[in-house]
């Protein structure tokens, strides 16, 4: 994706793959799969994250990296008898572009999907120019 | 470059196929390939497959699908002749005009998916709740009982 927004540098995804591949006893993360969809007034970022509760959402930003961690209980309850679902929690890094203004972004999440409201700066938003005469 | 996806049947026997889920998704990431909502070519009997766990205890037959972003009233579940079906449909977000969508990867619409209970339960006594985005539905183990379908409210 090559918008200079919302993006997600290829070398983290293949670092933190190539990471939670390589670890056995640590965490494993499993990629959560996102929307992003753009507005004048920013982005909104959902992701799916089901069996994740507000407690066990983290979002966190350093620099101009933001970070969502969904916790999960991997381990199953009772004899398994049939798994589909993965033994990890949810993990996904975004990188955001120039646009965004960090200090305005809220996160919220309900029955499983999180939703991370990127207001963009002044500066991106369009402007209506008064026509004066 | 295409993946194919390994088909996989949603009404479940025992048998344990598994899910390829995850891998070859993050393979068509990594390559860039927009997801773009179009729809997956596997799907048997809906547009999307939630995956379903099926676990027990001494007492309970216990299947959990994840199912993120519904409401209980989208979501049905029945049971009939010991097999225990959860259908729905996911509805996608009303889009705003002055919306772009630059990245769509989450799917959305209708599903089935159907699961043999291993012995038989007590119908009268099967209870469904929805937390977190995750169906839960718990099976009492009983003796036989005369089949007939019954539906489950969601809690």
């Amino acid at each position: 994706m090559s918008c200079a927004c919302v993006n997600e540098t290829e070398k983290e995804t293949r670092a933190s793959k190539a990471e939670s591949q390589a670890r056995v006893e640590s965490e494993r993360w499993a990629l959560p799969r996102a929307d992003v969809v753009e507005s004048e007034e920013g982005f909104v970022v959902t992701l799916d994250l089901p069996g994740v509760g507000k407690d066990a959402l983290d979002v966190t930003l350093e620099d101009r990296t933001l970070t969502v961690v969904g916790r999960r209980e991997n381990a199953l309850a009772g004899e398994p008898l049939h798994r589909e679902s993965r033994a990890a929690g949810y993990r996904r890094v975004f990188s955001l572009g120039e646009s965004v203004d960090p200090v305005g972004i809220s996160a919220g999440i309900r029955n499983g999907v999180a939703r991370l409201t990127l207001p963009k700066v002044v500066e991106a938003k369009p402007r209506r120019i008064a026509v004066i005469g | 470059m295409k993946l194919i996806r390994k088909n996989k049947p949603t009404l479940f026997d025992g048998f344990g196929l598994g899910r390829w889920g995850s891998f070859d998704e993050e393979i068509e990431r990594l390559l860039g390939t927009p997801f773009a909502g179009m729809s997956r070519p596997t799907e048997f009997f809906g547009d999307w497959t939630p995956a379903l766990d099926l676990t027990h205890d001494k007492e309970n037959f216990v299947a959990k699908i994840e199912l993120p972003g519904m409401e209980r009233d989208d979501i049905e579940v029945s049971l009939h002749e010991g097999v225990l079906t959860i259908s729905g449909e996911r509805k996608a977000e009303e889009k705003k005009d002055d919306e772009g969508q630059l990245r769509t990867e989450r799917v959305f619409g209708s599903f089935s998916r159907s699961v043999r209970l291993p012995k038989p339960v007590n119908e009268e006594k099967v209870t469904a709740s929805y937390k977190d985005g995750i169906l839960t539905v718990t099976a009492p183990m009983a003796e036989e009982v005369k089949p007939k379908q019954i539906d489950v409210k969601v809690k």
